[in-house]
């Protein structure tokens, strides 16, 4: 009796999701909720900073030069720094950062310390507390949006400078109040769509655009990470109006490199009448799962993925990967940290402070700048110069 | 084969309690030896020292006169001892044959289980007493009367010598009982000595040679089981004077209107019991572990689960769905477990008496401290309970006075109960203090309630009680008035078939 | 014979391998793609990983006990392994090494657990957090890939299995031949269904449950293993169910909580029945929140299931009786 009921419960709850998909008449890995049909505009972003799209050009024609590395100061004339990073979550990339930090350390004079809040809200003000009476010069500090407005009072209160790094540091209006050094998260999901709307000829030759479908794999939860997808779609509808568009989604599962796998496995053969394929996988993480994936349904030449961003598919080349993962939209960390360090050594040395640091990225409510930082593709062919040369313009020798 | 066990003088004593006293007997190879007595003579105890459970005080178990020292089960085990007892020491997931074989199974040149020789050995001993069992049954799924087949024959397997069996027919049908004995009979023919626990007299005489009676630990008679007769057992089993003190009870005349009336009541356990009560009569319920009468209480209290029959309290059908229905109605119960089941042993006797009417005793939204100490200070005067203070914790007080407190909580003048259950009310109680006891019985009963009482001490059930209902098996097997009541007819109903 | 094709049909993995057949056919219907190879061999892939654990996992319910740390003593292995591969250590002896690391974190695990007498749910999260720690600071957070291409055996097949599903099965079949065959299997058993009894007939529970937690350790290292093999990278800090995964499976495949009851076979359905049914869901396009609830949906049924197999079971044996609970307080 028990086991005629649980058959039964299986089956039922089967049919009902089988039914409950169908029911919205859409093809299979079409997504018709909200966030996905509608490319909402994100908050006023300001004016976009590419930097590095021509390897070694990296500031713009603009007068005001502090905080920037050409403004001409002499950094060995004072004593050296401590500049405290400081980040809400170890992660990959803030793994990345503090390394790049301790390589600009000897060449900037400053020393770097890094401490982490382990993703604990609490932990994270209890931390910054102790760290700032520990009077270190600077911090570059990473946060959650949650805690902008404390974390400002709080630097207000030591007086100590900071800059933000990949969240921006509003207050509740949306106004700036930390200069906050980010990257455009929407801009990269498109960059990413137009980098392989220009290529694709190069692979597949000339085909008919109209059969190329576009994957996208998300991980919805986090709002930075979803506005790629929300970029990458919203260029690929521009470019190729009409076209499929298929949506996946790790969150159900976690980010990684495994549910990546899974979730390009599982789309990418419930539609084996796509003929080509253009994936952007969110994350480099899962990008690499989505890329076994493809190798092992073996679509690697009628797939062309991108991803955001570099360590990962940089050593995949390394190793001699020839597969379907061609470019990354790629902020090196080198980027962000030297941005970062040269924005802090302007107002450590008193030539501006949080207010009047970068004036003319800033809105007319802002207290503080948004240095929204664009970059370019980085491509099996170019990738080993376009980290080298984010190293070199900030005084590394990258070998 | 000629093995002897013999017991010599064991002693175990508990905090406050002697279990058991200079025992001493012996058991041949080839007979069945019966362990009779009440429940507390001392039998488990013996039982637990013998399986290597406990270690007896002082004493000693000699086996062909071999002083036997065991520091746990497994020593015993070795020696050739096998216990049944009432839980299945089985592993119910794995097979028949595993489960006689655990851990011993015969093993092939490559070091796995040979399974064919599992199964073949298992299908010998399975044959040899002609078992209805598959080898490859589950032990989950057979009955129990089969599960205890499958004990029987891993004991057999270890080549135990002794095989004690503790209340083995509790759970069996009649048919069972007999292929259970059948067993016993081959098991005595092979020259195994048997231990026959059990407190059915029946079954003692079909199936056992020798009889050993505890009383209160201490060993009565020895008798051989063809030389006997039931009374001669019965009469060995009972007696405990506290002659006196009954005579000196005073006792409620007052008898009023039926304020309980039970019809045909069917639970799980209970058999068309039916039986009334009326104010200020003291109803003895009468039987022996497993009778019943506990099971009656809980019906009647709302605690168990009443599957045909009815209940009319005061003048009305009633159906209890939990306690708090019976409670508000105006039943109270006192539950054999004084400690697990009725007192908050860390809180004192202020909180312990008034628990249950606490919403009588607000004034706003606080407790009026005043009238909860006047109601406590009347519950410790009214039953004499020796505390230096009320706010003390209840688990110092002695058994005696703890049984008070909970009388008190039920009894109190802001309480309004109506029929008071009393379930083993002196249990564990010193002689003393149970003559108080019997004596605020029958107070109670002056003051208008109704008041059941169960006891399995047949003395003091038949001389508190104003009626006695004996029990056996679930079902009601006779009534007796406290003027015609004697041990032996109150025994004779509730232990023969 | 006969007897013995009853006793099959009625037992629970019977039920088990219905019901994935089941999801599965009710998917295809739905689907017809559903069943090419392709996707066939993703889910093979996929299953490996967890696999492998759900049989640790499986065997340590059995046993009785419970292993928190799975995750992140894989993470843990991936990291080891690559970083050894990249010192220049050949991967055979890389691999083999790491596989006595785990071993020895499962001994720790066992030391704990029973000498010292910790929980095992304490002390298996005790060791998660360390590791999850010790990752990090190995590696700083960043992915190790791996270059070596002979390493990268786990992404390739035999036949037309993935070798690291030929791997999972293998091990399946052959702890499932230990269980059954062997009286340490049986003595897992025992030691599960009623330690009383199992100790009464010899068994040191203790000594049997330190094995299991050790070959749990050595299992969650070899999935570690596959899996940097398979992304031929080792990811310190992937944010992964895996070890929830096993469990779920495990209970799927009618691994009794409790323990005392179970077989490789289910486990093997149950690692199954998971992995189709998150391919399924995924595939029909079906939104994030609804697959999550769904799996929840999954396991609840899984543990009712289990719970009512688990109250029959001891009844059976005369532990539990039907009357309820004396409610006395309740006058208040």
């Amino acid at each position: 009796m028990k086991k005629i009921l649980a058959i039964f419960l299986a089956l039922a709850m089967v049919f009902a999701l089988v039914a409950c998909a169908n029911g919205d008449d859409a093809p299979p890995g079409q997504d018709t909720s909200p966030a996905a049909n509608d490319p909402a505009t994100p908050a006023a972003r300001g004016p976009v900073v590419y930097v590095g799209v021509e390897p070694g050009s990296h500031i713009p024609d603009w007068s005001n030069t502090i905080g920037f590395v050409t403004d001409e100061v002499d950094h060995w004339a004072r004593e050296e720094y401590h500049i405290v990073y400081f980040n809400f979550n170890p992660t990959g990339v803030t793994g990345q950062i503090t390394l790049a930090l301790e390589q600009l350390a000897p060449v900037w004079n400053f020393r770097v310390t890094q401490l982490t809040a382990n993703n604990d809200s609490d932990t994270f003000i209890n931390n910054l507390q102790t760290i700032l009476i520990g009077e270190p010069d600077g911090i570059i500090v990473d946060i959650t949006e949650e805690l902008a407005v404390r974390t400002a009072d709080i630097l207000n209160q030591f007086d100590v400078p900071a800059i933000c790094l990949f969240n921006m540091a509003m207050d509740f209006d949306g106004n700036m109040i930390i200069p906050s050094v980010v990257m455009d998260q929407f801009v990269n999901g498109q960059e990413q769509v137009r980098h392989l709307a220009s290529v694709y000829r190069d692979f597949w030759g000339d085909i008919d655009a109209s059969e190329i479908a576009l994957l996208v794999i998300d991980f919805s939860v986090n709002i930075n990470i979803h506005d790629r997808a929300l970029g990458a779609m919203s260029a690929f509808e521009e470019l190729f109006p009409g076209n499929r568009i298929i949506y996946g989604d790790t969150a159900a599962d976690s980010l990684s490199s495994e549910a990546g796998f899974a979730v390009a496995n599982a789309l990418l053969a419930a539609n084996p009448d796509v003929n080509y394929w253009f994936v952007v996988a969110t994350v480099e993480d899962v990008a690499l799962g989505s890329a076994r994936a493809i190798e092992a349904l073996g679509l690697n030449d009628r797939v062309l993925q991108t991803s955001s961003g570099a360590a990962i598919l940089a050593a995949q080349w390394d190793e001699g990967y020839e597969g379907a993962w061609i470019a990354n939209y790629s902020i090196p960390p080198f980027l962000y940290a030297g941005v970062a360090l040269f924005g802090l050594t302007a107002m450590m040395d008193g030539r501006a402070d949080m207010q009047t640091l970068w004036p003319h990225m800033q809105l007319p409510n802002d207290n503080a700048a948004r240095f929204n930082l664009g970059a370019g593709m980085m491509t099996r062919e170019n990738y080993i110069e376009y980290i080298g040369d984010f190293m070199r313009d900030f005084g590394v020798d990258p070998s | 084969m000629g093995d002897i066990l013999e017991f010599k003088n064991i002693c175990k004593s508990y905090p406050g309690v002697r279990a058991l006293q200079d025992v001493s007997f012996s058991a041949k190879s080839g007979n069945v030896l019966a362990l009779l007595g009440e429940n507390g003579a001392g039998k488990s105890t013996l039982l637990r020292i013998l399986s290597g459970d406990v270690s007896p005080n002082s004493g000693k178990i000699t086996i062909n006169g071999e002083e036997q020292i065991y520091s746990a089960p497994n020593d015993a085990i070795k020696m050739g001892i096998s216990v049944i007892s009432q839980e299945r020491q089985l592993v119910p997931s794995l097979t028949v044959m595993e489960n006689i074989f655990p851990g011993a199974q015969p093993k092939t040149k490559l070091g796995t289980i040979d399974k064919k020789k599992l199964r073949s050995e298992s299908n010998a001993i399975i044959d040899k007493f002609a078992m209805p069992i598959d080898p490859d049954d589950l032990v989950g799924r057979l009955s129990v009367a089969h599960q205890q087949m499958v004990e029987i024959m891993k004991a057999y397997r270890r080549n135990s010598r002794i095989i004690a069996f503790d209340e083995p027919t509790a759970p069996l049908t009649e048919s069972e009982i007999n292929v259970l004995f059948g067993l016993i009979d081959q098991l005595k023919a092979e020259g195994k000595i048997i231990i026959y626990v059990s407190h059915r007299l029946a079954e003692i005489f079909q199936v056992t040679d020798e009889i050993v009676v505890l009383k209160d630990g201490l060993l009565v008679s020895q008798l051989t089981t063809s030389q006997t007769n039931e009374n001669e057992l019965i009469k060995a089993m009972i007696g405990r004077d506290l002659g006196d003190t009954y005579a000196n009870l005073k006792r409620n005349d007052q008898i009023g209107d039926v304020i309980l009336e039970v019809k045909d009541l069917n639970t799980n356990k209970l058999k068309d019991v039916s039986f009334t009560i009326r104010k200020g009569e003291v109803l003895g319920f009468a039987g022996l572990i497993g009778a019943g009468r506990t099971e009656v209480a809980r019906a009647v209290f709302g605690a168990d689960m009443i599957s045909s029959g009815e209940i009319h309290f005061d003048g009305k059908k009633v159906t209890f769905k939990e306690p708090k229905d019976a409670i508000k109605a105006g039943i109270a119960l006192c539950p054999e477990d004084r400690k697990d089941q009725g007192l908050l042993l860390f809180r004192t006797i202020r909180e312990n008496v008034t628990m249950p009417i606490l919403s009588r005793i607000k004034s706003g939204l606080f407790l009026n401290k005043k009238l909860e100490r006047e109601l406590t200070e009347e519950a410790v005067r009214q039953y004499t309970i020796r505390t230096p203070s009320i706010n003390k914790i209840t688990r110092e007080l002695s058994g005696g006075n703890q049984q008070k407190v909970i009388l008190g909580r039920w009894t109190n003048s802001r309480n309004s109960t109506k029929l008071l259950i009393l379930d083993e009310p002196t249990k564990g109680i010193d002689v003393g203090t149970k003559a108080e006891i019997y004596q605020l019985v029958c107070d109670l009963a002056k003051s208008g309630l109704a008041v059941i009482f169960i006891s399995s001490e047949l003395t003091e059930v038949i001389n508190v009680a104003d009626r006695i209902i004996v029990m056996q098996n679930g079902q009601i097997t006779g009534t007796v008035m406290r003027e015609e009541a004697t041990e032996e007819n109150v025994l004779s109903l509730a232990m023969l078939v | 014979m006969q007897q013995k094709i009853m006793r099959l049909i009625r037992s629970k993995e019977a039920v088990l391998l219905l019901i994935t057949i089941v999801i599965f056919v009710a998917f295809t219907i739905n689907n017809d793609n559903f069943r090419r190879m392709g996707n066939l061999q993703g889910i093979m892939q996929t299953m490996s990983v967890t696999g492998v654990m759900t049989v640790g996992m499986a065997l340590l319910f059995i046993g009785g006990g419970i292993d928190l740390s799975m995750t992140f003593v894989a993470l843990f292995s991936g990291v080891i392994c690559a970083t050894m591969i990249a010192m220049g250590i050949p991967w055979p002896l890389a691999i083999l090494i790491t596989l006595v690391l785990g071993a020895c974190l499962g001994a720790i695990n066992a030391f704990f657990i029973t000498k010292v007498n910790v929980m095992s749910f304490i002390m298996t999260i005790a060791l998660s957090q360390m590791l999850q720690g010790v990752n990090l600071i190995i590696t700083n957070a960043q992915d190790i890939a791996v270059t070596v291409e002979g390493f990268r055996w786990g992404a390739r097949m035999l036949w037309i299995f993935p070798i690291p599903f030929v791997i999972m099965t293998l091990l399946i079949v052959g702890f499932g031949l230990i269980l059954t065959k062997t009286r340490f299997g049986r003595s897992i058993y025992m030691v599960g269904g009623n330690e009383y009894a199992a100790r009464l007939a010899g068994i040191n529970p203790k000594k049997v449950r330190a094995i299991l937690y050790i070959i749990a350790g050595t299992l969650s290292s070899l999935a570690g293993v596959m899996f940097t093999s398979r992304m031929a990278s080792a990811a310190p800090a992937a944010a992964a169910d895996w070890q929830m995964n096993a469990v779920t499976a495990a209970i799927l495949g009618g691994v009794a909580f409790g323990g005392g009851s179970g077989s490789m076979i289910g486990c093997l359905i149950g690692i199954a029945m998971l992995n189709i049914f998150n391919f399924g869901l995924t595939s029909i396009g079906l939104a994030t929140q609804w697959i999550t609830m769904a799996s929840g949906a999954l396991l609840l049924i899984a543990l009712t299931m289990d719970f009512l197999n688990e109250r029959s079971r001891k009844k059976s044996l005369g532990l539990i009786t039907t009357k309820k609970k004396l409610k006395l307080q309740k006058g208040v």
